[in-house]
């Protein structure tokens, strides 16, 4: 019996955490209305009013004289404190027009100038509420009264095809050339490299990117594979030349790399011996932007080779050898000169 | 016993209604900042205008609507106009037109379809929020504009489907505020 109370107990606390909480979101929502002093493009001012930024619709909520109103933010041309300072900034962060680098004071005469500059002035009036106090006509035409935007939406539309932009952006790459120093941890795997592990190596590679993205290059690297035998040590050295599919993130700044490529791989035994085999390398991997021309270069690779061979009737009897490798390095890179 | 049932059924609606109240207002998707207060020729009739950008001006230029985007968002918004008069304009060819469509860019994300396909949860999702007026070409005024907003998260839908979206929308909202007219007028 003690235990069900305890139960119900808890259940109603729960409850009443619940409308607590509830509660608390539709108090705040409701609560929170700052005053602002809103300047329309239109000319018009909603002088005090409390307001609600609904940020997901890029839209104001005011309550003028009792009447809820919604003002888009491409429609206000500036918010202002009850300390008249511009505030716009801060309510509703970037706009399309042109920032003011630091809240200026508000200036009545100044602010309507802008607004009718940047709004035709229409003859029709607007039913005005009685905490709307139209702001004072513009200098230059002090006979007209601001009212409607409309008209000055009468812009050319500024978009740019997709083959003009493509043209524009998507056939440089921000690169002439990317040089990388690496650190590589090879791990040779299958039945070819049976008895041989992997170990730290390192490697080299330039890419120059031919288009935003498409690259060539090329990579030398010697991979660190030891044995468990005393005195016999193995010596791999790759060349390889790679295309690169080059995708910028993250506004340009960093480059993801899908590569493949074809080339060589040189194994040298100490005892003597050594053979050079055909080699399918691929690579994948991310150049994280550090500075204006430094990266850090973190990457995977899998290679792939090919080691001739004959059985014992004179068959062909080719081996493949595979090695996974992980790296990570520093890439300068030379930016592309632009004219 | 039974007067905690009760509290527990009374804290419980109380709960369900305050979390209705605000689920409803984060539902629409739209806003509208002008109210249609005079009755309107048939949407088909109205030219459809500009389409502006005005999105923030540090936006990164690559990453903004191509002319083919405004291009197939005009012809979804006549699209969807047209489908809402349901024949209401018999001759439309005749008639100059008096109202304009007028829009402008406010936000816009082209999203990656191959993201929101393979992660999802919001990965690559595409976003867009538009402003929409309707304007009396001889008065020069605006009779209608909202904001209308467009989504698109799911990994098997198109970033077109935020167009039509905003299109559809537009088209239903100006159906909604002639019949509110209307209602008013009788």
């Amino acid at each position: 019996m003690k235990l069900l109370n305890h139960h119900r107990h808890k259940r109603l606390l729960v409850h009443i955490l619940c409308l607590v909480a509830a509660i608390g979101i539709f108090v705040s929502t409701a609560v929170a209305a700052k005053t602002n002093t809103f300047l329309m493009l239109s000319g018009i001012e909603y002088k005090n009013v409390p307001y609600r930024v609904l940020s997901s619709y890029k839209v104001v909520e005011i309550t003028a004289d009792g009447t809820k109103m919604n003002l888009s933010y491409a429609d206000i041309a500036a918010i202002y404190d009850s300390t008249e300072q511009d505030v716009t900034r801060l309510v509703i962060g970037r706009t399309s027009r042109a920032p003011q680098t630091e809240p200026a004071a508000k200036d009545s005469t100044q602010t309507a100038a802008k607004a009718t500059s940047d709004s035709v002035v229409a003859q029709q009036e607007t039913p005005v509420a009685d905490s709307v106090v139209p702001s004072q006509p513009a200098p230059i035409q002090p006979e007209a009264k601001p009212v409607v935007t409309a008209p000055q939406q009468q812009q050319q539309e500024p978009w740019v095809s997709k083959e003009e932009k493509s043209y524009k952006e998507g056939q440089k790459s921000k690169w002439s050339v990317l040089f990388s120093a690496l650190g590589n941890y090879t791990i040779p795997t299958g039945d070819y490299y049976e008895g041989i592990d992997g170990s730290v190596g390192f490697e080299g590679e330039i890419m120059i990117p031919v288009s935003r993205e498409v690259g060539i290059g090329a990579i030398v690297s010697k991979a660190g594979l030891t044995t468990d035998i005393d005195g016999l040590d193995i010596s791999s050295w790759k060349y390889f030349f790679m295309f690169h599919y080059l995708i910028e993130t993250n506004n340009r700044k960093n480059l993801v790399y899908l590569s493949a490529g074809a080339g060589v791989t040189h194994l040298s035994a100490s005892g003597g011996g050594d053979e050079t085999n055909f080699t399918l390398p691929s690579k994948v991997g991310i150049i994280l932007a550090l500075g204006q021309t430094t990266g850090l270069n973190l990457g995977a690779g899998y290679d792939l080779s090919f080691v001739p061979g004959y059985d014992s009737d004179g068959n062909d009897a080719t081996a493949t050898a595979f090695e996974l490798n992980v790296r990570a390095g520093i890439t300068f890179a030379i930016p592309r000169k632009s004219k | 016993m039974k007067k905690n049932v009760s509290v527990f059924k009374l804290l419980t609606a109380v709960s369900a209604i305050f979390l209705t109240v605000l689920m409803t207002g984060c539902t629409s998707r739209y806003v509208i900042t002008t109210n249609l207060e005079q009755s309107v020729p048939p949407a088909s009739t109205w030219e459809i205008g500009a389409i502006t950008d005005k999105l923030p001006e540090d936006f990164d230029a690559s990453k903004k609507p191509t002319i083919e985007d405004i291009e197939s968002f005009k012809e979804e918004l006549r699209h969807q106009l047209q489908k809402q008069d349901n024949g209401e304009s018999a001759d439309i060819s005749s008639m100059t037109p008096a109202y304009e469509i007028q829009g402008g860019i406010l936000d816009y994300k082209k999203g990656n379809g191959f993201l929101r396909f393979m992660f999802g949860f919001g990965a690559g999702a595409a976003k867009l929020i538009v402003e929409l007026k309707v304007v009396d070409k001889k008065q020069a005024s605006t009779v209608f504009a909202g904001n209308f907003t467009g989504q698109v998260s799911d990994g098997l839908e198109s970033g077109k489907k935020m167009w039509e979206t905003v299109a559809k929308d537009f088209a239903k909202a100006i159906v909604k505020e002639r019949k509110r007219l209307q209602t008013a007028a009788n």
